[in-house]
């Protein structure tokens, strides 16, 4: 589904990824795990579109994104319905008067029906504990419910790809526990979810396979869980990072 | 393992169905996204790997100093020798800097000069004299001397040069925290037009609601910030005074440029008066 050849990203003084290769199937759960600064949130900008490699190839469905596809508005649009991104930081990912509203702008551009947005809406806003504040402002909400709603506006485009930039920091136990069941829920669904994460412990209880980054910008380890759990020194790592 | 309720996915997000987008074409918040992000490149004034670092041979306060009065000579200046000097000087110095610092400034100076030309095109169709031609050239070399500063000058540098000419502390404040505000505030907006782009799938119903709603933030952004950078900077002990930095910057060259720079200056500004 996801395929990343020799793929390279430079940034005007530093190295961003330096030779990355990559193949993710569709209902794969791939958690990317590394050091801060390690390529793992400029990988994600990458592999939702909003940045092109400096050299290297990115296929998505066997297209090549590159800027020449992103420049068509139809291939664009089409790419950023099937591949959800939620940011590091939800603090600039919400811009609407209301919650409600912020859910509603995605499925509002795909011409659907006042009742199936309406839906889509109510949903979405359940799956991720929101209801209770869909009419407040989503500047004044907290860091947490930030995130929540982020996840929740993303959702309600229905993409097939999930990309989550650490998306578990900052919320209570409890809320990173219900994110990461719903998560579990939207990949036995059949939806791919690629997930930035520094907790090991937590992340381990449904990641499929786990992408390591090393302070070089390279992929050091790619494993599957069950390879992984078999490796407890590295393990231990992980839980450090 | 922490226990939650578990709750089942509606049927519409287990489709996989993909709706055809309704109109193509490229957004005004797009374009817009891509002038910010190269702007933001220019504010952030990166170390450029690529390509070696200007080292500055002057003390910042003498280089604005310089620029200063060279600026106010050329605008004083009614002599057109004089202004064909300072534009040798102008391109002897250009002819010093690596290649890639010659063509930002060329480029500038070329775009600012040509905007500059329009306006004074109406005066000139009017009562095509010599007058109105000196004054677009006088103007071509004040903008080719400012491009020149910006361009080798860091705002670090223009601060520092504030200090050490004992600006008034109110002064340094504004022009600090503005420039800090501005690559701040430009990254915030890059951020939320990144997440307008991600979620444009199809036609925008209102277009211009969003872009409302995003300087809207924008603006409750902005209060924050200054509220919180403030709270933060008296926090570490800023009383509103900015202290001269320890140890002069100030050379031999410096004050020998000064009194050059001084003597010409006087010079100049009798002979071309």
């Amino acid at each position: 589904m996801l395929t990343v050849q020799h793929l390279n990203y430079n940034y005007p003084a530093t190295c961003g990824l330096n030779d990355i290769n990559l193949q993710i199937k569709a209902g794969e759960f791939v958690c990317f795990m590394g050091p801060n600064g390690s390529g793992k949130s400029t990988l994600f900008n990458i592999l939702s579109g909003l940045k092109t490699a400096s050299s290297g190839t990115y296929y998505f469905n066997n297209a090549l994104i590159d800027t020449t596809f992103l420049k068509n508005a139809k291939r664009r649009q089409t790419f950023h319905q099937q591949v959800g991104f939620v940011f590091q930081n939800s603090d600039v990912q919400l811009f609407n008067l209301t919650v409600a509203d912020e859910v509603a702008f995605g499925p509002k551009q795909l011409a659907l029906s006042a009742a199936e947005i309406e839906q889509r809406v109510t949903d979405c806003l359940t799956l991720t504990g929101c209801s209770e504040f869909r009419d407040r402002v989503p500047y004044h909400l907290s860091g947490g419910e930030k995130k929540r709603v982020a996840l929740a506006s993303v959702l309600a485009l229905n993409p097939s790809v999930l990309i989550l930039d650490e998306p578990l920091s900052g919320l209570t136990p409890i809320a990173q526990q219900q994110i990461l069941d719903l998560l579990t829920q939207l990949n036995q669904a059949g939806k791919t979810i690629l997930i930035a994460s520094h907790d090991y412990n937590q992340i381990k209880q449904c990641a499929s396979r786990f992408v390591i980054f090393n302070e070089q910008h390279k992929i050091v380890h790619d494993l599957s869980a069950t390879d992984l759990m078999a490796m407890p020194e590295l393990g231990q790592q992980l839980t450090l990072i | 393992m922490i226990k939650t309720k578990k709750v089942e996915l509606p049927s519409w997000l287990q489709e996989t169905r993909v709706i055809a987008p309704k109109r193509g074409g490229r957004s005004f918040l797009q374009q817009n996204s891509q002038r910010l992000s190269q702007l933001l490149r220019r504010f952030a004034q990166e170390a450029d790997t690529k390509h070696q670092p200007l080292k500055g041979w002057l003390a910042p306060q003498v280089k604005l100093l310089i620029t200063l009065s060279t600026v106010l000579l050329i605008s004083l200046n009614q002599n057109p020798f004089i202004a064909w000097l300072i534009l040798v000087c102008n391109l002897s110095l250009l002819l010093a800097l690596p290649p890639v610092y010659l063509k930002k400034i060329i480029r500038q100076t070329v775009i600012s000069s040509l905007f500059a030309g329009l306006l004074v095109l109406p005066s000139f169709l009017l009562l095509p004299d010599q007058n109105a031609l000196f004054f677009f050239g006088r103007t071509c070399l004040i903008l080719l001397n400012l491009s020149y500063y910006r361009t080798t000058t860091t705002f670090t540098a223009l601060i520092t040069a504030l200090k050490q000419l004992h600006c008034p502390n109110g002064l340094i404040f504004t022009v600090a925290i503005t420039i800090t505000y501005l690559k701040l505030l430009a990254e915030y907006l890059l951020g939320l037009l990144e997440a307008v782009t991600l979620r444009s799938v199809g036609k925008t119903a209102h277009p211009y609601q969003t872009i409302g709603q995003l300087f809207g933030i924008l603006y409750l952004k902005t209060h924050d910030y200054a509220l919180a950078l403030y709270d933060a900077m008296e926090a570490r002990g800023f009383t509103g005074d900015y202290q001269k930095e320890a140890g002069s910057t100030h050379h031999w060259r410096d004050n020998l440029v000064l009194l050059l720079g001084a003597t010409l200056f006087g010079l100049l500004f009798f002979l071309g008066s």
